[in-house]
């Protein structure tokens, strides 16, 4: 188990942080052995397949799960020892919204603010800022999705948090509801604020965050900034574009360079040089009309290390193993 | 921002509870059953009507002319049956000198405050104490169902001040609802009784009795809603806690008492009834005592009493209990 950074370069920072349940009788490891660092300030994502422990980290983290082994830092203090210390400077939305059904969003918001000592201005304020001022004595189950989320984020600024945490938190939001909890992410890191996302929605992610931690089975596999993963692993790769792109994938693969498609009719080819794949192709009456350095989204970076799809099925390139293991750092 | 301390937490409580759609329906259920009461008391304490009085004196005159022809053979059969019982209980009384008809046997039956005003508020009370556990139960599974425990969690991390927080407000919301029934019963029983000429003699002493067992049902209502709360944490659900508390109380305990008698100072149903009605009396079969030195064969019945006093500490302590261990699961339990 590696150290803890130093005091005040991270907002949350794990090690060795672990957590098993057991289902039909089987012990099921949920996380296994965590290593996380989030550094303070900026959009931190948290990237992984379902079953990969995300939520089970985040839940860890402010203290509704208790871990098996490990060690947890939020904000430079260890959790869950020190969370009441720290929770007023934390707020987090984990996986849906949760509160009363049949209060009104101002009701719920009330009790909270009275929970910490807030202010009763605060929650007019706050329902203003998310722009539900005039949904606000309505019941939170009459909400829709997107009124419910807003609500959520409303809940997290009672509190003026300096780490803000985000589970999934555009999941059944339509595209407007999309981009304004996107920017509502941005606002507040420019506000200063750390802002942890869990995300399946890689897009979304690579659009927002400064930083990624990529995690598979309960245990890290990348993490770093976002541009160094994207470089690093689009680096040494071709795009290849071809009439007979599967005649051109074997005529490549003869030469011992790795080959896959690119996902968009292309091919792309690491370990060879851009001469040697046009002379390659053209020997066999192949010819190009695209040849392009070869370039990464997240997407392919998180197939890469994790074998799988964001949802948890398997990824379609099977036949390339996923360097599970590998740690790019910025 | 420290958040309040456990003080301003029981004021938050007692505004969610307050809030909640569930308790405010208990509480109407609550005085629904307070007048339900109220107009059994009413329908049953009217004064007999002319043709009832007119049977009645039917009746009676019969019985009198029986008596004139047969009187005097059912005192001497009543006697020797009392001389037989004798050889084995020497203290046997079959009341043979008060056989003689006489016309208020005859007469319907016409409660009066006086006399029935606690059972009255007894069959009152255990309706309420239904929902005092229910509302108790609800008050906390409501929260752990909707996901909402786990967003206060975030709020006020401190599970021990939330867990009595809550506990603390389940006992003292009922308090209110159930003391408002309480009153219109027995407000509405004394007016029911006093429209139908049923009042009876009223001590000074028969209202302390009265205030006395009021007293008692409250605090049984707010033990029961706290044991309600402390079950809702167990359990997490609503169909759990009140199928265990309720089916705790109808077959355990019923099967408890009905295969060991001897247990039955030790079921919770007994200890309730014990508290709330100053003693619970039950029978159970023993071998009957030698009379002069003779062996007697057989079982005999006797009559047992649980005591107040025994009723309320086995309730006390079967409460702390429960409420010590869901604390213990609370704090270390996963929260959704």
């Amino acid at each position: 188990m590696t150290e803890l950074p130093p005091a005040g370069t991270t907002a949350v920072s794990t090690r060795g942080l672990r957590k098993t349940y057991r289902h039909r009788g089987r012990q099921v490891v949920a996380v296994g052995g965590l290593d996380l660092d989030v550094p303070l300030g900026g959009v931190h994502g948290f990237l992984g397949p379902n079953g990969a422990g995300k939520t089970t980290t985040i839940r860890m983290l402010l203290g509704l799960i208790r871990p098996d082994s490990g060690v947890v830092r939020v904000l430079d203090r260890p959790v869950p020892a020190a969370l009441p210390e720290v929770v007023s400077r934390v707020g987090a939305i984990v996986e849906s919204p949760k509160f009363f059904p049949a209060f009104s969003g101002r009701r719920n918001l009330e009790l909270l603010a009275a929970g910490i000592g807030a202010p009763a201005a605060q929650v007019e304020r706050v329902l203003a800022d998310v722009g539900l001022a005039d949904r606000a004595s309505s019941a939170f189950r009459t909400y829709s999705l997107g009124m419910k989320q807003r609500l959520a984020i409303a809940s997290t600024l009672l509190k003026d948090p300096e780490l803000v945490i985000f589970d999934e938190p555009t999941n059944g939001l339509d595209p407007a509801g999309i981009h304004e909890v996107r920017q509502t992410m941005r606002d507040l890191a420019a506000a200063g604020k750390t802002v942890l996302v869990s995300s399946h929605i890689l897009a979304e992610v690579q659009q927002v965050a400064d930083t990624v931690s990529i995690v598979t089975q309960g245990r890290l596999v990348a993490g770093g900034r976002v541009a160094d993963l994207l470089a690093a692993a689009g680096a040494g790769e071709a795009r290849v574009g071809v009439d007979r792109p599967a005649e051109a994938a074997a005529v490549l693969a003869e030469r011992g360079w790795a080959v896959r498609p690119d996902g968009a009719g292309g091919l792309l080819v690491a370990g060879a040089a851009p001469a040697d794949i046009t002379r390659a192709l053209a020997d066999r009456g192949l010819y190009l009309h695209e040849l392009a350095p070869g370039r990464a989204d997240l997407e392919q970076v998180f197939l890469a290390l994790t074998g799988t799809g964001a949802d948890g099925t398997a990824a379609a390139h099977q036949g390339r193993p996923a360097p599970h293991g590998r740690r790019v750092r910025a | 921002m420290s958040g309040p301390g456990v003080g301003g937490l029981v004021r938050v409580e007692a505004r969610r509870f307050r809030y909640r759609a569930a308790v405010r329906w208990l509480a109407a259920l609550a005085v629904l059953a307070a007048l339900v009461v109220v107009t059994t008391v009413f329908l049953s304490a009217r004064p007999p009507s002319e043709r009832a009085l007119a049977d009645a004196q039917e009746q009676y005159a019969f019985a009198q002319e029986d008596w004139a022809e047969n009187g005097e053979q059912y005192v001497a059969d009543c006697r020797d049956g009392e001389a037989q019982e004798r050889e084995t209980n020497p203290d046997a009384d079959w009341g043979c000198d008060d056989l003689e008809p006489r016309p208020e046997y005859y007469l319907p039956m016409q409660p009066t405050l006086a006399g029935s005003g606690p059972t009255w508020v007894s069959g009152a009370t255990t309706f309420l104490l239904l929902l005092a556990f229910a509302a108790g139960v609800t008050f906390v599974t409501a929260e752990i169902g909707s996901g909402a425990l786990g967003t206060w969690l975030t709020f006020v991390p401190r599970r021990g001040r939330v867990y009595a927080s809550k506990v603390t407000v389940a006992a003292a919301g009922v308090l209110v609802p159930t003391a408002l029934a309480l009153a219109l019963t027995v407000g509405g029983a004394w007016a029911a009784a006093t429209a139908n000429g049923a009042v009876g003699e009223l001590s000074s002493g028969w209202w302390g009795d009265l205030g006395w067992q009021a007293l008692r049902a409250l605090a049984a209502a707010a033990v029961l809603g706290a044991a309600g709360a402390a079950l809702g944490f167990l359990a997490r659900s609503a169909a759990g806690a009140l199928g265990i508390g309720v089916g705790w109380l109808l077959l355990v305990d019923s099967v408890l008492a009905g295969v060991v008698p001897a247990l039955t100072p030790w079921t919770l149903r007994a200890s309730l009834s014990a508290w709330l009605d100053d003693g619970y009396r039950y029978w159970e079969s023993v071998p009957c005592r030698p009379v002069d030195g003779v062996a007697q064969e057989g079982s005999c019945t006797v009559e047992r009493t649980v005591s107040m006093l025994h009723g309320g500490v086995l309730l006390a302590v079967v409460v702390a209990v429960l409420v010590v261990l869901g604390l213990l699961v609370f704090r270390r339990r996963d929260v959704d």
